[in-house]
């Protein structure tokens, strides 16, 4: 079924306002080579099709269990409905779930397919600035797939945006940045060991790139997800700022904590790392906590930092 | 702060709607004015009165009426009808709102609906089924879930033994009747049999444009003159032509008509006066002034801008009490009434003054309550009348005209914020980004209104459709749902009589037919032409072939029907009331219903598109593409309600649907829409014009969903299809992009003059900010630019639609607007309330 020249995606997303300039289309790749403990896309860190669970749209009327060959779902279980030892993602059950409370999140689509998509929003993109931002997971790790889209996304004068971890090898982004108009950066964590902490890897590769991505010359947006009891302090801030004005970055998207992917991992039969974590999105104060931190940003009159993209 | 109603809250007070924006920065009223707590004030007693589920039946018009008519046999029809008009204007009680500017009221009590025994009165004993209960439409009034109809004894013993004892054999409906069985019965059992479509006869003449601004310019005495100018050419000494004597009664009825109104309007006056003796002073004030308008108006040009309010706020509500009926709307008001306005606010009338008078005008659009049967009650509780305002959009010049009155009747609709009057902005490509950002910041405040409609669609199909000249079609205005024709306020003479509801038509009953060889499943007769055996297909082009077939029998027997009613209408129940209002009868001395009107059209709607393109598409991908069972199995799985095929279901389910911007579904909601199109538009109506389409549903989607059985896209019988030209509740929500480029891609929007209404949900909280709220400025502008022809959007928060459900008590505010009507949330049924959950639950 795998196709060299083709890459999972697991969802493509359009009027997307929050990922750039104007009315976008999202593409979202599978697969991430970090593993952030607030993930709020669990469904993308995995570089294989999976079978995502909704326990609240579940009648039990365990057809699923009737086709599946591997003999993988427990309909006794909410929490682990699906054996993932044994599940091949055939996707079966899926089929025949009227539901929809089981889905297969992932589809390996060719860049036309994903072109064919793309293209049918063309005119809203024309009007309002937009174009496509491809985001995950990490698509990077979808290299040369993600140059052959962004080419013919250039070609066709779509604006063209990426959604980063930044952890790529150096070839693929200069590969990619030829195409591309405009990088959304993440920046988890300034310190080395708490981003292998949070993240499970180092962030010397992360920092060096981003550096690089300047040096080209190219148009830079910093995003810092801000994780309470992780990297939302002043410290932390504090040197992400001066990165960013050391390389003459001057938009930075700074995302508030929200846990909306908590129910996710539950089906995906995975344990969300951070259960009993206030969500700072949509705490009554979150502005005035980002607010506390004022001054620090107005050292940085030449940066604009804004909540959300 | 000033005193007066000190204590009267305002509505977005008591809410957290984002009460904010440019537009909100320049409001004229706020809070702090006694003027705007005026305006809540006479909003809650609207809130709590009439939507506070306790409905009033006044008998008192039906009485009159009835009472005039008694008298009056063996005269014309038109002549006893003016002359019942003005019998009830002459007669009927008068309230008066409390703290109102503007007097009067249309009907004989607060919150009170009327009955029209003349359009169709039987169908008060019709039986309906209530909880198993079998009972009379008039007995189920009281116990309605959400709207309680009350009436006396006194009053319902009346109305058995004498009013409807009376209307037996005499009214609207049964002359249809009668006409039906002696031309083409065929029609009239096809009709009864195929619930196909529900043509309307059981109220007065709908949907009009009346010409408002020269009532307001000469008043009706200059009309008096008119008429009597036309009538003293004819010499009955000298008559060569037998219409010149009817011609004669139509210029009769319409002076008896004026002199009613006249009459009603000085009754009004002598009120105002009375309550002015005892009332305190600053009210005495307002009331003698009140008493002097209407001495003045509507007999004589208006001079000031309260008395040009009050003129229109006379014919528009006396139009409700006589001739009834509904979507009686105001046209380009927004570019007649500007000189009356500036000419006023020259001669030292306060900016805040104009407001407050306009915004009490707008509250009047709610005095209208009207009766709906047990099973529209159950879809709508029928507190809407849908009459509009247009305004913005382009001068006959292709200018922009949108001015400072736009800008003050949107502030109104904030501030005013009920069900009625729609306000339609026309948006084309030069109007300015400052104009369509108030009406975002407008829409986030909920109620879906304004509807938004596009100049750039709309004004080629009036030209291209009804040969309209540019300059009159640059000044089209909407009615009723989103119906379009000209305005005779705004280019003088050119009035339509649109007849714009030839009844609901649902797309997926000729499906069916086809299905069944012409037969209807519900009831098992066979209405429609016998095209064939489902086992005998052999093709997705010769099924489609059926379909084809099977429509165009069916806009023939409502051709049939329609052109009866309108017939009858003409010949036995004539409107002296929209003659005297429209300049084309006026002049002409004919009736309105005989083509007397400058664009006569017949307008067809058509309700269920995306559920009729998801079946189509279905039947092609299941049985015709991926052979997973024949045509018969299919038809056998809805003949048992998909009990036991729940696979088959489940893969009718994943076919494309409409509404994904998927280019096989749209296609086919472009097969069904063409279809219906091509077979209306091949009949001529019987004014001259020829009947033109429009694809929306109001509730009905729910009305005829009911009489529909299980359907190949995966539906159940009897749930309801798909609302207007939205998807269905099958298609994957894609977002707001897919949603509008499949409208554009299903529906030629070139030839839908009759008007679309498409129900969009938006996400509150990703509009909030100014970046937010452009990006949605240039995504409606593309879709405008792509040739849509009107979007309406529900700017909606989950949370709120959940809270509203557990309590509805405090969510008295919240509007919602489906397919084409306003309705507060709170008053919807079950069924529609989670339908409007699960399209805000889809777009998260």
């Amino acid at each position: 079924m795998k196709v060299k020249e083709n890459a999972l995606i697991f969802d493509i997303q359009k009027y997307s306002i929050h990922d750039g300039p104007g009315i976008r289309t999202l593409v979202f790749f599978k697969g991430c080579p970090l593993d952030c403990q607030w993930c709020c896309n669990p469904e993308s860190q995995n570089t294989c099709e999976e079978i995502l669970f909704k326990e609240n749209l579940c009648v039990q009327c365990g057809r699923c269990a009737d086709v599946c060959p591997y003999d993988a779902v427990d309909l006794t279980s909410y929490m682990n409905r699906i054996d993932r030892k044994r599940c091949k993602s055939c996707g079966l059950c899926a089929d025949v779930c009227n539901m929809k409370a089981l889905s297969k999140v992932g589809r390996w689509m060719s860049t036309e397919q994903v072109m064919e998509e793309i293209l049918k929003d063309k005119k809203y993109y024309m009007k309002s600035g937009g174009g496509v931002t491809l985001s995950g997971g990490e698509p990077l790790i979808w290299g040369s797939f993600c140059v052959s889209l962004l080419k013919k996304c250039y070609d066709m004068n779509i604006h063209t945006a990426v959604e980063t971890t930044g952890y790529v090898a150096e070839n693929t982004l200069e590969k990619v940045s030829e195409y591309v108009d405009l990088f959304l950066y993440d920046i988890k964590s300034m310190d080395e060991k708490r981003h292998k902490e949070f993240t499970g890897v180092s962030n010397k590769k992360i920092i060096a790139n981003i550096k690089k991505l300047r040096n080209w010359d190219k148009k830079v947006i910093m995003r810092i997800p801000l994780i309470p009891g992780k990297n939302f302090c002043g410290k932390e801030l504090e040197r992400m700022l001066e990165l960013a004005s050391d390389i003459g970055i001057n938009e930075i998207n700074l995302m508030p904590y929200h846990d909306l992917g908590s129910v996710k991992y539950k089906g995906l039969g995975r344990k969300y790392g951070m259960e009993g974590t206030i969500p700072l999105k949509f705490a009554k104060d979150s502005v005035k906590q980002i607010q506390a931190y004022s001054s620090l940003f107005k050292k940085y009159k030449e940066i604009d930092i804004r909540i959300g993209g | 702060m000033d005193e007066r109603y000190k204590s009267q809250k305002c509505w977005w007070e008591k809410s957290d709607v984002p009460w904010k924006g440019e537009i909100f920065d320049r409001f004229i009223l706020t809070e702090n004015k006694y003027r705007e707590r005026r305006i809540q004030l006479l909003r809650d007693e609207i809130i709590e009165g009439a939507y506070g589920k306790r409905g009033v039946i006044s008998v008192d018009r039906a009485r009159l009426f009835t009472e005039s008519y008694k008298s009056t046999e063996g005269e014309p029809a038109v002549i006893r009808r003016a002359k019942a008009h003005k019998h009830v204007m002459e007669h009927m009680p008068i309230y008066v709102p409390t703290e109102q500017l503007l007097m009067g009221y249309p009907s004989s009590q607060k919150n009170g609906a009327e009955i029209e025994p003349e359009y169709h009165c039987s169908w008060l004993e019709n039986i309906v089924e209530i909880d198993g209960v079998k009972m009379r439409e008039m007995d189920s009034f009281p116990i309605r879930k959400f709207i309680e109809f009350h009436f006396s004894e006194n009053d319902k013993k009346y109305l058995e033994e004498e009013l409807m004892p009376y209307w037996k054999g005499r009214t609207l409906h049964d002359s249809v009747t009668a006409e039906l069985k002696l031309h083409a019965p065929e029609a009239l059992k096809y009709w009864n049999d195929s619930f196909t479509s529900f043509p309307v006869t059981r109220i007065g003449l709908c949907h009009t444009i009346q010409d408002y601004s020269a009532v307001v310019k000469k008043g009706l005495a200059g009309f008096r003159e008119e008429i009597e100018e036309q009538l003293n050419n004819i010499n009955f000494d000298n008559i060569s032509d037998y219409r010149d004597i009817s011609r004669a009664d139509n210029y009769k009825a319409m002076l008896i008509v004026i002199e009613g109104i006249i009459a009603y309007a000085h009754r009004c006056a002598d009120i105002a006066d009375k309550m002015a003796e005892s009332a305190p002073e600053e009210r005495a004030e307002e009331l003698r002034q009140m008493a002097e308008n209407c001495r003045t108006v509507p007999e004589n040009p208006a001079r000031t801008w309260w008395q040009a309010l009050q003129s229109i706020h006379f014919v528009h509500m006396l139009t409700w009490l006589t001739d009834a009926g509904v979507a009686h709307s105001l046209g380009r008001f927004d570019i007649y009434m500007k000189d009356i306005l500036e000419t006023d606010l020259e001669n030292g009338l306060s900016v805040e003054e104009a407001q407050e008078l306009l915004e009490c005008f707008m509250v009047t659009f709610c005095y209208r309550n009207q009766l709906v049967d047990w099973r529209g009650s159950m879809a709508t509780p029928g507190w809407h009348t849908n009459d509009k305002i247009t305004i913005g959009g382009t001068d006959e010049h292709g200018r922009d005209s949108t001015n400072i009155l736009s800008n003050m009747i949107l502030e109104g609709h904030a501030h005013v914020h009920l069900n009625d009057p729609i306000i339609s902005v026309r948006i084309h490509n030069n109007t300015p980004d400052e104009f369509l950002r108030y009406v975002m910041e407008i829409l986030r405040t909920s109620g879906g209104v304004p509807q938004i409609i596009n100049d750039e669609a709309i004004i080629p199909a009036l030209m291209g459709q009804l040969g309209m000249p540019l300059a009159e079609a640059r000044n089209y205005a909407d009615v009723g749902c989103q119906e379009n024709q000209s305005d005779p306020n705004c280019s003088y003479g050119a009035d339509t009589h649109g007849h714009q509801n030839a009844g609901y038509f649902n797309l997926v009953k000729p499906i069916e037919l086809a299905l069944n060889n012409g037969a209807n499943p519900r009831n098992g007769i066979t209405v429609g032409p016998q095209t064939g055996e489902a086992s005998d297909f052999k093709t997705m082009e010769e099924f489609a072939q059926a379909v084809k077939i099977q429509t165009e029998y069916a806009v023939k027997m409502n051709v049939i029907i329609n052109n009866a009613i309108e017939y009858c209408f003409s010949s036995f129940v004539p409107t002296p009331m929209h003659n005297l209002l429209h300049p084309g009868p006026r002049k002409k001395g004919e009736d309105i219903n005989a083509g007397a009107c400058r664009y006569n059209y017949t307008g067809a709607i058509g309700t269920g598109l995306g559920t009729a393109a998801d079946c189509m598409t279905a039947i092609e991908a299941v049985v015709f593409k991926e052979k997973k069972c024949s045509l018969d199995e299919l038809v056998q799985a809805l003949a048992a309600d998909w009990q036991g095929y729940e696979e088959l279901r489940n893969t009718c389910i994943k076919a494309p649907k409409y509404g994904t911007d998927n280019d096989r579904a749209d296609s086919w909601g472009r097969f069904i829409s063409d279809t219906f199109m091509d077979a209306y538009e091949s009949h001529p109506n019987i004014r001259g014009g020829k009947y033109l389409c429009g694809f929306f549903s109001v509730t009905q989607n729910h009305v005829l969903g009911e009489d529909t059985d299980a359907t190949p896209d995966g539906r159940k019988a009897k749930e309801m299809l798909s609302d207007s030209v939205s998807p269905s509740q099958f298609a994957e929500a894609l977002g707001p992009t897919a949603t509008h480029r499949s409208h554009v891609k299903a529906i030629d929007t070139k030839r839908t003059v009759n008007g679309i209404t498409f129900a969009q949900s938006m996400d509150l909280t990703g509009l909030m900010s100014d970046r937010e709220l452009n990006k949605w400025g240039d995504f409606i502008r593309t879709f405008i630019s792509e040739g849509g022809q009107s979007v309406q959007y529900n700017v909606l928060s989950m949370e709120q639609l959940k809270d509203a459900r557990l309590h509805p008590e405090k969510h008295k505010d919240l509007f919602v607007r489906i397919g084409g009507y306003t309705a507060r949330f709170v008053d919807l049924s079950d069924t529609m309330q989670e339908s409007i959950i699960n399209k805000a639950i889809q777009r998260c």
